[in-house]
């Protein structure tokens, strides 16, 4: 490492708060600690010495840990921390020295013994390899679009999750966390929406080990297994010609990420922690309990409800029961991660532990993890090279609080509910009025218990040989076993008039996957200037999954939770199991010339055990140029620029996220009252087949006056055609509600996405120790469906109301609009008084119809008669626009009314170091994307029986224009507050005034402080007085402030279960936290 | 070198070897069975139809059930919970309306698979058994386009449901056509049921019964103040038959019917088949919508949460005829009844509605109330949970159906087979055998006698068909809103008045009123619905 990572004990933050890791963990990292620390690696170093300090060309600092090797030999050692070295060489050897983020260097070794050598900063790290999918390859040879996350640009972030450190890092990713709860899910999508299905997620890679990111539940992340420290980098394939090597999986991208190895030099311990705080940005506004019976005694005057005794007299009732206040708090996060790495010229290794307790900021929510990876490297001989590598997790998830929609819960529960009864007890609505369920939040998720527990292994082994020269042949083995138990226990419990009986369930699920690879790599030059590099390999992988769970109620006490305690009459149970297998045959041919044009060819085979008989292959082909220009002669004398590629790359993969047996036609187990019976389970169609994307992709690299400027525009075209999608028929199908067929598979049509990503990173001041870099992405997707099955189809997308109110149907994607556009009635106003009812000139003058009545304008039309009245529509309802001026409103006059896509993202990094100190500023931004807000429409409804924002207060009121007039003459009545935007108080809700509607559709623009963190590197010479290689102290500031003119709790708001018809549809979810952190990094 | 060749060599050859078997892509279902296979003796014929009876229904059972079949009709109300429903002011956005569409048609769908997979799949089985089998998805299929016809009218006729994944949008059909097609349905089930079946299936006598109704409720069809006269006879044919050698009569006890320990009894011809206990949607979820309060449902320690706010409406309760006490009481709370079957450890119940001198002012649910799980429910009552089967069709009924067609366009009947049928059910109740049969008796008794057994809307739009005027006026001179004060009087009959009149009236209620809008979700996704009906061709 570059002078950086420091040294002694964590900084004494806060002592009181921070959570220490248990015992037996710090004991073990204690343990760990003296062992390496005793154990001084030895080199064997010859009599001969050289000796040299390196430095940096572009601050005259010394460089620490720079690889040094004698060229043909394994001799080798590297620099100490005055940048120091000695090593034995013989005169006419050649020295390499490098280090990562500079160039590497070449030094013949002459008569001298003893050497100076300055190394130039590569900051467009040109020459590093990377790791593209079956092999690596250098940066400069790349053709088609990539994008790297580093460990240094990870390290400025807290992420808890590897996807989180994705976010407002590349252009065209775009990273949503759908769900802020402690191990919650996120949403990665790679140059848009590639797939109507439920899931467009990308392939992740781990270590050549192939992961799933999709998980399909509100809370569960596979990826959040993962610890963020392990990783030293991503790889992001955007483009079709780089991901074609993945072939079936590869159509919503592949991000590639690489665990940390062993050096061969010394032993290094590194240790880092970070203590931090979370809270809730902003609170929504609810009433009072004061403004709660003030308002509450209005409706029932207007409905012609008796008033309620206990809140005749508002001034006497105090603020009432704050839900939100009660469920949300200040919560502390902690993180522990102690890693060893090290080794000899033959094997190195390198192993890690880590801890991380998240306390999540609405009680029963939190997260806990350990992990521990290990990484073994072994030259065995001088043909063959084996390693292994393994990592493991062990989480616990507590989930009650999303889980059981407590947020919401804490939304619609009155302020006159109290939290806890003067008794003790847990308080609850005292009587049954409403006819709704509403429970005490506070109550359930101190007392219900809810939580995951998770034990992920990912595995893999591996041998490459070397042989006849310019062949190398790998073999992998690989494998995950994972598994996941859900505990879930109600004590019985009784809330003010709710009862409810103690009820528990269990469940164990378990999933093991291995893969099985052999490829062949051929790489030669011929003539000087023909490289030529192939590969052939071949593949075959199964997963395989299996779960049990059962439940029961009626326990004897609440003390013991398992389920023999309960009532054996109302045990119940359940068990599944399947799999699904692939095999692939898949090549590459690279071939460059002179180094400036380079060529890559693809092609890869996958069949697939989803699809029947005639469908199960699928062929995917990809092919990418180059042109180096700045190689060409011409270039020579434009020095300024060092480096000008132009990359053109077309390619073809698949998609085949269904789920198993869908061509099929099975059977689903149904008990009846005579007993186990079999139901039909699903609509099959045997012609499923492949989804297929081809896309085109054109990009330029520039770097120009010594890299201090780098610039990256891409852009790209992408088709998918045959989209894989569980059909929702019509209701008359027989495949919506229970025990109804589960909905078929069907290729339905087609789909485009066009983009622009731009990335610019300059080096704005580096001199006098003071460096400022700037880093900005830009990124423009639009997508459009091109092709449905017939031309006049559409596609719905129907949400769950969170409140029970059944399924709505809230957003349709037909051909030629964008997917999953909100889909709804138009508001245009507010009946204000009778004149609105009439349809007017430009003047303002009433039309009639020829005979002098006046022209009505439209109102709804719901059960065949409609009319001015105060039982049906009347002053204070909504007028919508009568799209197909049919003279009714009904469900015709529904349009798009939202495209949930932004129009753009973008991020800003700003990066300064001074010295010791550094800063960087991150900012990320979404222009133009709109979101449903339910959690408005569910709780803003003057006439829904429970949740009231504050909003509500302002419903629509009615005056009377002659006091003495009547209420129900239309012509007595107006509004008199006009402008309004909630309805009038009416018994009958004739007008359907909570109808999905552009009233609830909110820009949900924003710029966001992401994250701030302010680092400091404890000075070289502390540092060795102290006998350690580094201590870096840093506080990080994570969401500080949020720019947005959304009313929700957080303009971040993901898709419903992942599924892209169903996004930005805000229900009241767990909303992103607001982090303080302190932290520390030491090695030595 | 020769090592590495060798090694080179064991690689190569693993390449190339772990090229896999032929079946390694071959993965059929692990927990599940495939249709081709199961359809193969005759037990495994009825573990397929078995389902039909219970979950499939579920989605209407749980709650459009009364909403639809009882609120609407105005015997009932919950002015928290479903307003729109008593009031006439739905749109066709609302849920139950949904949810009901959704069911019916789950129905039909699942029985017209199950039928398909038969006749394509069913093996080591005789032509005998898979015609029963197929009858019991016939009866179930045109069952559920019986309700769906009377709810909604000119409707979709989903034969093959697959062919929707080709064509989704698809026409509604005339009510005259759906009618045709329910009667083909359960002519089926009538020619291939047998007399006798296992406990809680379908029979001849259950299609039979059912028929009649469907000849019944079609004999008002298109028609003006009269019924078209060889529909009735039709339903007097099937009706009839059913009366005569069904081998069973009516229960004795009219209560009896609402126990536990009485699913399935003689006077059954379709129950749904619910499972206590049973895992989500298979079991009878209408108890905490129907039981008010934890005192009817095994005492809060038994934790069976319920949330009934549903009461008998005014009217309702106000046309009970005097002594008509024994059917009110099995149906209705009503202020100082008491029922010795629920909370026995305690000595029975007594519901109370009124404070010492004051009026009682409620009526709660008491149909489908069977008491807690340690009544004589064998532990078989929790949280949305009733061990009760729900009654879609039974004797009682049947007789009424003979004595309807029976009547027909006469103004009156006055003897006669049907005639006594009938009075059979007015004394099982403990109520006077009428002298003459009306239309307005006919109407009294089926409300009576099937009051919140998701029956009377149903009657209402059948005889709709034929005397709007007469339905809507008694729809028109309801108080559906109106709350009420009432006292018991010693013989068990109450007194009741208008306590307040609810200021919000209900709507004039017109003709357009009747059927219920197809749901706004369907509209949208297949705008043929709203245009005119196309003929249905039945050589398909």
């Amino acid at each position: 490492m570059r002078m950086k990572p420091g040294k002694g004990k964590t900084p004494n933050v806060n002592k009181k708060e921070i959570h220490w890791p248990r015992l037996p963990m710090g004991l073990f990292m204690l343990i760990t600690l003296l062992f390496f620390a005793s154990t001084d690696t030895v080199f064997a170093l010859q009599k001969a010495k050289v000796n040299g300090q390196i430095f940096s060309t572009t601050d005259k600092t010394t460089i620490v840990g720079a690889t040094v090797y004698i060229k043909g030999t394994t001799r080798g050692t590297s620099s100490d921390l005055d940048g120091k070295f000695s090593i034995e060489a013989n005169n006419g050897d050649v020295m390499i020295v490098s280090f990562i983020g500079f160039k590497m260097k070449e030094i013949k070794i002459g008569t001298s013994t003893s050497y100076v050598i300055e190394l130039e900063e590569d900051m467009a790290k040109l020459d590093e390899i990377v790791v593209v999918g079956y092999g690596t390859m250098k940066r400069s040879d790349l053709t088609g679009a990539m994008a790297s996350v580093s460990e240094e640009e990870i390290k400025r972030t807290v992420a808890t999750s590897l996807d989180q450190a994705l976010q407002g890092r590349t252009a065209g990713v775009q990273v949503t966390q759908n769900n802020g709860t402690p191990g919650g899910s996120v949403s990665v999508r790679i140059r848009g929406i590639n797939t109507l299905g439920s899931n467009n997620e990308p392939l992740y890679v781990i270590d050549g080990v192939p992961v799933e990111g999709y998980s399909g539940s509100k809370s569960g992340n596979v990826l959040s297994l993962i610890n963020p420290s392990d990783i030293v980098s991503m790889e992001i394939l955007k483009d079709a010609s780089a991901t074609a090597i993945y072939g079936s999986r590869a159509s919503n991208g592949v991000i590639l990420i690489s665990t940390r190895q062993g050096q061969s030099d010394r032993t290094r311990v590194s240790y880092e922690a970070y203590y931090a705080i979370q809270q809730l940005p902003t609170q929504l506004e609810t009433m009072n309990l004061q403004e709660f019976a003030k308002f509450y005694n209005e409706r029932q005057a207007l409905r012609g409800h008796a008033l309620l005794t206990q809140f005749m007299d508002p001034s006497a009732l105090g603020e009432g029961t704050d839900w939100q206040g009660e469920l949300f708090r200040n919560a502390p996060m902690v993180n522990h991660q102690l890693s060893v790495t090290g080794g000899n010229d033959k094997s190195t290794y390198a192993f890690s532990a880590g801890y991380l307790n998240q306390d999540g900021i609405a009680i029963g929510s939190s997260f806990d993890r350990y992990t521990m990876r290990l990484r073994f490297d072994n030259q065995a001989t001088n043909w063959m090279k084996i390693g292994a590598s393994m990592m493991t997790a062990r989480t616990k998830q507590t989930i009650t609080a999303s889980d059981n929609n407590l947020i919401s819960m804490a939304l619609k529960q009155t302020p006159d509910v109290p939290v806890k009864n003067l008794d003790g007890t847990w308080g609850g609505p005292s009587v049954n009025l409403y006819s709704n369920y509403t429970t005490n939040p506070i109550a359930e998720a101190l007392s219900r218990e809810n939580y995951n527990t998770g034990t992920q292994l990912i595995t893999n082994i591996y041998a490459e040989v070397t042989f006849l020269k310019h062949f190398a042949f790998r073999n992998e083995i690989g494998g995950t076993i994972g598994y996941t138990n859900n505990y879930y226990f109600q004590p019985s419990a009784t809330y003010g008039y709710y009862t409810i009986a103690s009820n528990g369930s269990r469940s164990a699920n378990s999933s093991t996957y291995w893969i099985l690879k052999n490829y062949l790599t051929y790489n030669n030059t011929f003539a000087d200037k023909h490289n030529v590099s192939v590969m052939i390999g071949h593949e075959a992988q199964e997963s395989a999954w299996a779960g049990v769970s059962g439940s029961v109620t009626n326990y004897l006490g609440n003390e013991i939770h398992e389920l023999p305690n309960g009532d054996a009459e109302t045990a119940k149970n359940n068990s599944y199991k399947g799999s699904n297998t692939l095999e692939s045959f898949f090549g590459r041919a690279n071939y460059s010339f002179d180094e400036k044009y380079l060529l890559t060819a693809t092609l890869r085979a996958d069949g697939s055990s989803k699809f029947g008989p005639e469908n199960k292959w699928g062929y995917f082909p990809s092919v990418a140029l180059a042109w180096k220009i700045n190689k060409e002669g011409f270039m020579s004398g434009v020095s300024q620029i060092t480096n000008l590629k132009l990359r053109l790359g077309y390619g073809e993969v698949g998609g085949q996220n269904i789920g198993n047996g869908v061509y099929l036609a099975s059977l689903a187990s149904a008990q009846s009252g005579f007993g186990p019976g079999q139901l039909p389970a699903n609509m099959a169609n045997p012609y499923v087949k492949w989804e297929a994307t081809s896309a085109y992709n054109v990009g330029v690299d520039l770097a120009m006056f010594n890299n201090r400027i780098e610039f990256i525009a891409e852009a790209y075209l992408k088709s998918t055609n045959d989209l894989l999608l569980d059909v929702t028929l019509p209701s008359y199908g027989g495949t919506s509600g229970t025990g109804s067929l589960a909905k078929p598979v069907v290729n339905i049509g087609g789909l485009e996405n066009k983009g622009l990503e731009l990335t610019l990173n300059t080096v704005n001041i580096n001199k006098n120790n003071f460096r400022w870099q700037t880093g900005i992405t830009f990124s423009l997707n639009k997508n459009m469906i091109t092709k449905l099955n017939d031309e006049d189809a559409s596609i719905y997308g129907y949400s769950d109301n969170a409140e029970g109110n059944g399924t709505i149907l809230i957003t349709r994607s037909v051909v030629g609009q964008p997917v999953g556009q909100f889909y709804g009635y138009e508001v245009i106003g507010m009946f204000n008084n009778e004149s609105d009812f009439y349809q007017k000139d430009e003047d303002g003058n009433i039309l009639n119809d020829g005979n002098g009545n006046p022209l009505k304008v439209a109102i709804p039309d719901q059960g065949g008669v409609y009319g001015i009245d105060p039982n049906e529509v009347w002053v204070g309802d909504f007028i919508y626009r009568d799209q197909d001026n049919n003279g009714t409103i009904d469900e015709k006059d529904r349009t798009f009314i939202g495209d949930p896509a932004p129009k753009f993202e973008y991020g800003i990094s700003n990066a300064f170091s001074y010295g010791d100190f550094e800063l960087s500023i991150n900012l990320t931004g979404v222009y133009g994307n709109k979101i449903y807000n339910m959690t408005s429409s569910n709780f803003s409804n003057p006439n829904s029986n429970l949740g009231m924002l504050k909003d509500v207060q302002n419903y629509a009121k009615i005056g009377l224009i002659d006091e003495k007039g009547s209420s129900s003459d239309i012509s007595n009545v107006y509004i008199t507050n006009p402008g309004t935007n909630i309805g009038r108080i009416s018994v009958y809700d004739y007008n359907n005034t909570g109808r999905l509607s552009d009233r609830f559709v909110e820009d949900g623009s924003y710029l966001r402080i992401k994250n701030i963190i302010l680092g400091y590197n404890m000075p070289r010479k502390v540092c060795s007085k102290l006998r350690i290689d580094g201590l870096r102290v840093y506080v990080n500031i994570q969401n500080l402030y949020t720019f947005t003119n959304y009313s929700g709790y957080d303009p971040e708001v993901g898709a419903q279960r992942q599924n892209i018809l169903l996004s930005a549809i805000d229900q009241g979810r767990y909303p992103t936290q607001r982090i303080w952190t302190v932290g520390a990094n030491l090695s030595f | 070198m020769t090592r590495n060749h060798i090694i080179t060599l064991i690689f190569l050859s693993l390449l190339i070897v772990t090229g896999c078997s032929s079946d390694f892509l071959d993965r059929a279902p692990e927990d599940s069975l495939t249709v081709a296979t199961f359809y193969n003796s005759p037990e495994n014929l009825k573990a397929g139809t078995g389902p039909l009876y219970c979950k499939v229904w579920f989605d209407y059972n749980a709650r459009p059930s009364y909403v639809l079949g009882d609120i609407r009709a105005g015997d009932c109300l919950s002015p928290w919970g479903y307003p729109q429903f008593s009031n006439f002011t739905l749109s066709s956005t609302d849920a139950n309306l949904l949810s009901a569409w959704q069911s019916f048609y789950t129905v039909i769908a699942q029985s017209s698979t199950v039928m398909k997979n038969i006749e394509d799949y069913a093996t080591g089985v005789t032509q005998d058994d898979i015609n029963l089998a197929k009858a019991e998805c016939h009866f179930m299929r045109g069952t559920a386009y019986f309700y769906l016809v009377r709810l909604w009218g000119a409707i979709p006729i989903i034969e093959n449901p697959s062919l929707l994944i080709e064509t989704p949008k698809v026409p509604i059909r005339p009510v005259e056509d759906v009618y045709k097609y329910i009667i083909n349905e359960l002519n089926f089930a009538v020619q291939h049921l047998p007399k006798t079946a296992e406990q809680g299936r379908v029979t001849k006598y259950s299609a039979e019964g059912m028929l009649a109704k469907v000849y019944l409720a079609r004999s008002g069809y298109g028609q003006n103040g009269t019924r078209n006269q060889s529909d009735l006879d039709s339903a007097k044919f099937y009706a009839g038959d059913v009366c005569r050698n069904y081998p069973y009569t009516l229960l004795p006890k009219y209560e009896d019917l609402f126990k536990y320990k009485f699913n399935n009894n003689q006077e059954c011809l379709f129950q749904l088949q619910w499972v206590p206990l049973g895992s989500w949607g298979t079991q009878n979820a209408t108890l905490s919508d129907f039981a008010f309060s934890t005192a009817v449902a095994g005492g809060a320690a038994a934790g069976v949460n319920v949330w009934s706010s549903t009461t008998a409406s005014f009217d309702m309760l106000k046309a009970y005829e005097k002594g008509d006490t024994i059917r009110r009481n099995a149906t209705f709370f009503t202020d100082k009844s008491y029922y010795s079957y629920i909370n026995i450890s305690g000595g029975g119940y007594t519901y109370e509605s009124s404070k010492e001198g004051t009026e009682a002012t409620q009526a709660h649910f008491k149909k489908y109330v069977p008491g807690g799980p340690d009544d004589d429910n064998d532990g078989k009552v929790a949280t949305m949970n009733s061990p009760l089967n729900t009654h879609m069709l039974r004797l009682a009924d049947v007789y009424m159906v003979y004595a309807e067609a029976e009547l027909g366009n006469s103004a009156s009947l006055n003897s006669g087979e049907a005639f006594d049928y009938f009075n059979k059910v007015r004394t099982r109740a403990g109520v006077k055998p009428r002298s003459s049969i009306t239309l307005d008796s006919i109407m009294y008794e089926r409300r009576i006698e099937l009051g919140m057994e998701a029956q009377h809307w149903y009657d209402m739009v059948t005889w709709f068909y034929f005397v709007p005027e007469k339905i809507l006026s008694f729809i028109n001179n309801q108080h559906r809103e109106a709350f009420y004060a009432y006292t018991k009087l010693k013989d068990g009959n109450i007194d009741i008045r208008i306590s307040s009149e609810s200021e919000i009236q209900v709507n004039n209620v017109t003709a357009d009123k009747i059927m219920f809008p197809i749901p706004e979700t369907e509209m949208i996704a297949n705008p043929l619905l709203g245009e005119e009906p196309v003929p249905y061709d039945f050589s398909e």
